[in-house]
């Protein structure tokens, strides 16, 4: 991970009437890197991803762009920041062509071809010259993303960008917005609740609860750190066996044929000497790597809260 | 305001497109037109229809049921003008004896009217024998209607409701429906957006003013005749006459108009940041401007106070047509209150935008 953040946010607190909705909150964005934040509705993603992109203002702390604070400087950091926010809100009475060219205002420096590059890029080319009022969701969501890649920005924020799309458009997406960071260096948060997208698209994600940025890391450090090690195993008899591990105490759960098990990595070669001494006839023993979605699930658990 | 051009533009570029713009711009075209269509069917088809009738009643005997008709005869000049210098006397009477029933407004419009009356007499424009009354009531009955009616910018309430409702959709809408999000997170300021709305605004009232202008003079044209636009009018001011060519009047009273327009459309912006409703800003902004303004120079008349409100000086024009409407005020006057409110409601409704999460 390059030293160097893109993106810095110092202590980052939004009140709204006397309610905290964001708790000091730092964390730093880097280019090149996929970050996910991720927290159920009412977490606070949209609040701190408004105040990132101008829409809500900071009540406590600092925001900065490359050395550049928010404040001094917001018009001209935006010109290197794409967004979506909330829902694809389109105007409906223009083509989503017409809208691309018109949005070309703000960046007088852009090469004419880019509306055309952008079109290709989300793969609108088939609809682009119909008025947004025709659109599937899923369109509007590809439009809304062309119109956020129109600047060829180098912070790109998107909140919950899969709403409405279907598995191919959901794979698309993910492609496209690794390309940009990996070939580009281009800076992508995400925001979403749908944890399983967030495990396979980011390089990193943020866990928001109830406005607290709770843990922050990759995909598997997370994990692991809630959730621990885990292992499935696959015996001759898994309800024995099951009872074999409730009688000592060790943590486990039955899938099907299989009986998960929690399991430091320097244990295993123990643990499976010790059930094959117990009479145990194994037939598969493999890792399981945590699942960000129960780890998560785990979390907000103890902090009492519920994902909705 | 940073990117106040870059905003400018695409605001234009996109509003141009909704289907309301084109709509408003037509129906702003032909209203006057059709105006004058039933102005000219009324007094070139229809009265004189009446009057031949009425010729042809009025040789029969007179008998139970006949319906009898009192002419106005107007007066000359010369009696109008006693009848204003003795008007003037009388309120000057009242003002040396303190009187409440003294009206500064009524003062003021009589010396204006008198001003006008001298001057033309003076300039040999009218002869004391001529039937003279007030401006405005003898206007429908000569060559230069087409002229005097585009002057007079019938249609300007109209023109402000449609102002109003593009404005409301422009702002208030883009909230309700979520596209203000997109415009804000554009490189430019909040201050430039707002002022771009307001702007691209003011430029469509410009828009609809002139195809009403060009409506009103096309088609009067075409009815009555292409008239004389060098033709002089007189008007007057804090009691002193002055002739403008017919056509330059109609343009310094369209400037009027649209200037006086500011201030009405500057507080509608206000309202629409504060409802953030589109509905709401229109209702409430037509409903202010068509029952409150009149209401409040009614009860201005009472009460002195009142004539520092906004709604007393939403038209500056009225000082060179129809007149003076309430006590101690004069064009200047209004010109500084109009200012001063724009700049407050300006000033307002772009703290507010720059403060509130969107």
């Amino acid at each position: 991970m390059p030293n160097d953040a893109r993106i810095k946010i110092r202590h980052l607190k939004k009140v709204i009437k006397d309610r905290t909705i964001i708790h000091d909150l730092s964390l730093d964005l880097y280019p090149g890197e996929v970050f996910g934040l991720i927290g159920p509705n009412g977490a606070g993603k949209s609040t701190t991803i408004k105040m990132l992109v101008g829409l809500s203002a900071v009540t406590e702390g600092d925001i900065y762009y490359e050395d550049l604070n928010y404040r001094d400087n917001f018009v001209e950091i935006k010109k290197h920041i794409g967004a979506i926010v909330e829902n694809p809100d389109l105007y409906r009475f223009i083509s989503g062509r017409k809208l691309l060219e018109y949005s070309c205002c703000f960046y007088p420096d852009l090469p004419e071809s880019r509306v055309d590059e952008v079109i290709s890029l989300v793969r609108m080319d088939y609809a682009v010259d119909k008025p947004p009022r025709v659109y599937s969701l899923g369109m509007k969501q590809r439009l809304a993303l062309a119109l956020a890649l129109l600047p060829e920005p180098e912070f790109l924020v998107l909140d919950e960008p899969t709403n409405g799309l279907d598995p191919q458009g959901i794979r698309e997406m993910r492609l496209l917005l690794r390309n940009l960071a990996e070939e580009h260096n281009v800076t992508v948060l995400v925001s979403s609740h749908i944890l399983g997208e967030m495990q396979a698209l980011c390089d990193r994600v943020g866990l928001i609860h109830q406005g607290e940025l709770l843990k922050v890391g990759r995909v598997s450090e997370i994990s692991e750190a809630i959730s621990g090690h885990g292992m499935r195993i696959l015996c001759d008899r898994p309800a024995d066996l099951c009872r074999y591990f409730n009688a000592r105490g060790v943590a486990f759960m039955r899938q099907a044929d299989y009986v998960r098990v929690q399991c430091d990595p320097d244990y295993v070669n123990n643990l499976l000497t010790e059930l094959m001494d117990a009479g145990f006839k194994l037939y598969a023993a493999e890792p399981e790597h945590a699942n960000l979605e129960e780890s998560f699930m785990r979390l907000i658990g103890e902090k009492g809260g519920e994902i909705r | 305001m940073k990117g106040f051009g870059k905003v400018f533009k695409f605001e234009w570029l996109k509003n141009t497109q909704r289907k309301m713009f084109l709509v408003f711009l037509i129906l702003a075209f032909l209203f006057p037109v059709i105006g004058n269509g039933v102005n000219y069917y009324l007094s070139e088809v229809w009265m004189p229809r009446f009057e031949e009738q009425t010729q042809s009643g009025e040789t029969e005997e007179e008998g139970e049921g006949t319906l009898t008709l009192n002419v106005f005869t107007p007066p000359t000049a010369e009696e109008t003008k006693a009848q204003l210098e003795s008007e003037i006397a009388a309120e000057q009477a009242l003002r040396d004896a303190k009187s409440p029933d003294f009206s500064d407004a009524h003062l003021q419009n009589a010396e204006n009217d008198l001003a006008v009356l001298n001057y033309k007499l003076r300039h040999g424009l009218i002869k004391p024998e001529d039937s003279y009354q007030k401006e405005g009531y003898d206007l429908q009955h000569n060559d230069n209607r087409a002229w005097q009616a585009a002057a007079a910018g019938g249609s300007s309430t109209l023109l402000y409701a449609f102002a109003v409702t593009y404005l409301a959709v422009i702002v208030a809408g883009e909230y309700e429906k979520g596209t203000l999000k997109s415009l804000v997170i554009r490189p430019a300021g909040r201050r430039a957006i707002l002022a771009a709305k307001y702007l691209n605004t003011l430029l469509f009232l410009f828009l609809l003013m002139l195809a009403d202008y060009i409506g009103q003079l096309l088609s009067g044209m075409l009815l009555f005749g292409a008239g004389d636009p060098a033709s002089p009018m007189v008007y007057a001011l804090f009691g002193r006459a002055f002739e403008l060519p017919l056509g330059l009047a109609g343009l310094l009273l369209f400037v009027l108009q649209f200037v006086s327009s500011l201030m009405p459309l500057a507080m509608t912006l206000l309202l629409a940041v504060l409802l953030r409703s589109a509905a709401g800003t229109i209702a409430l902004s037509l409903s202010l401007a068509l029952i409150g303004s009149p209401l409040i120079l009614q009860l201005a008349k009472f009460m002195n106070g009142l004539r520092f409100t906004s709604f007393v000086h939403e038209d500056l024009s009225v000082y060179l047509s129809s007149g003076i409407r309430v006590d101690s005020t004069n064009i200047l006057f209004s010109a500084v209150l109009a200012l001063l409110y724009t700049v407050i409601f300006l000033f307002a409704a772009s703290w507010l935008f720059r403060k509130r999460d969107i």
